[in-house]
């Protein structure tokens, strides 16, 4: 059976070219492939061409990237959902234009939780405590100084196998230089951390409503 | 830059890769299905995950 892969939403008209369509509505356009219906394997090489194809459309101008593996009935449904959400794909869309995302994953090999067998009430709430003390740590030494670069940010704190950071930095194209600069300042300034920096990509996290400014 | 670190910033890349399109973008409510039922790529990703967390604990 056939099907429409969505790949993103952008500004009308749409960028489209090598194969892709677009649903065009208003001042917004849903571009697709067809493709076959069915269960596709999320393989190395399919995602990174899932994402050769939003990256040529972020060349052109604002995306929202559609998660991977986006399928719909056919481009009239994918219409519909165009018209039922158009103003917040509208406002969104406004909301990352001439902007990148930026990841950053760091982590700081010595700072292991304690051995967890036979933890007893106190153990763990001390456990829980200096959990929170490390979280504020990498908060407050690596993940300010950047969030002050970008415009929106989202980051998750992990304790296993070791204390990490893994954010999302939503940055104005024209500052992409200098919060990697930053990036790169913090890795060699903060003592015992391991950091990447990745991207730009397109902006995968700052596509929806629960995105605040 | 060595084979190593290259694989290691390659890894990376793939994590990094695999959190944004499986986990986050737009979502559209229409007949969507997301292929799930590749468990050995999530894998991969955690195994990229750890092992590029090794190799950077062994850079200087």
């Amino acid at each position: 059976m056939s099907a429409v892969y969505l790949y993103g939403i952008t500004d009308r008209p749409a960028p489209v070219s090598d194969g892709l369509r677009a649903v065009e509505l208003d001042s917004l356009a849903a571009v697709y492939a067809p493709a076959a219906s069915g269960e596709q394997a999320a393989t190395e090489e399919a995602l990174w061409a899932h994402e050769a194809v939003v990256e040529r459309l972020l060349e052109a101008g604002p995306v929202l990237p559609a998660r991977f593996r986006t399928l719909l009935d056919d481009p009239a449904q994918l219409e519909d959902e165009l018209g039922r959400r158009k103003q917040e794909f509208r406002t969104a869309l406004d909301f990352v234009r001439d902007r990148v995302e930026l990841g950053v994953r760091a982590a700081w090999p010595e700072r292991r939780p304690a051995a967890r067998s036979d933890e007893s009430g106190s153990a763990y709430l001390a456990r829980k405590l200096s959990e929170r003390q490390a979280a504020a740590l990498a908060a407050g030494e690596l993940h300010e100084p950047l969030a002050s670069i970008a415009v929106s940010s989202a980051i998750e704190i992990e304790h296993a196998p070791c204390l990490a950071l893994v954010g999302s930095y939503l940055v104005e194209r024209d500052e992409v230089d200098a919060f990697r600069a930053e990036a790169e300042r913090l890795a060699e300034e903060i003592q015992d951390v391991h950091l990447a920096c990745t991207g730009p990509w397109p902006p995968y996290t700052f596509t929806g409503s629960s995105v605040t400014a | 830059m060595t084979s190593t670190q290259l694989e290691a910033t390659d890894n990376v890349a793939l994590v990094e890769l695999v959190d944004r399109l499986l986990a986050k973008g737009v979502v559209v409510y229409g007949d969507v299905t997301i292929a799930v039922a590749d468990i050995d790529l999530i894998q991969v990703g955690l195994r990229a995950l750890l092992s590029s967390v090794e190799t950077l604990e062994r850079e200087p």
